[in-house]
């Protein structure tokens, strides 16, 4: 299944607070993603 | 995290690059990074839970407080206590492993504290890219 677009283009932010397009994580390389309940 | 932070040079080594997205600030991020000693692992935030959304992940207090949660909190808080609550309480999370932007597995957590095991994360990824 492809990456929903909505998904593809959710934009993120780094600890830097600099912006991160969700679709660079997988660019690269294969990439697992683990989304967090929350930090703590 | 800290669970996975051993197998981070593992996923590297086969090839896949790890991410950890939350919903709280950046500065809540980096705070998180320290705390679980894993400076290596990228850890994005997502305030505005679109990524969140558009994976189809809950957002329930419901699920959250759902009592199979309460021991999944217990076992988690036994092995690294929690501190405050950096993001939004209600929004659970998910995993997914995606390559060439094809999902090739997903996991979505119904209840606060049900997650894939670090095997099953290491053994998805392994398939994912043989």
């Amino acid at each position: 299944m492809r990456v929903p677009d909505e998904l593809a283009a959710a934009e993120l932010r780094d600890t830097d607070d600099r912006p991160r397009a969700m679709r660079e994580l997988w660019r690269k390389s294969p990439a697992l993603v683990l989304w967090v309940r929350h930090f703590g | 995290m800290a669970e996975l932070r051993p197998h981070v040079d593992e996923l590297r080594a086969i090839g896949v690059e790890p991410y950890v997205i939350g919903s709280g600030t950046p500065a809540e991020a980096r705070d998180f990074q320290r705390h679980v000693h894993a400076e290596s692992v990228p850890v994005l935030v997502d305030q505005k839970l679109a990524s969140y959304s558009a994976a189809g992940w809950k957002r329930s207090m419901g699920a959250t407080l759902h009592p199979s949660s309460w021991l999944h909190g217990i076992k988690s808080f036994v092995k690294h206590p929690q501190r405050k609550t950096a993001g939004d309480p209600w929004q659970l999370g998910g995993a997914m492993i995606i390559r060439d932007g094809e999902i090739r597995w997903s996991f979505k957590s119904e209840t606060g504290g049900h997650h894939p095991s670090i095997a099953t994360l290491v053994d998805e990824a392994r398939k994912a890219v043989a």
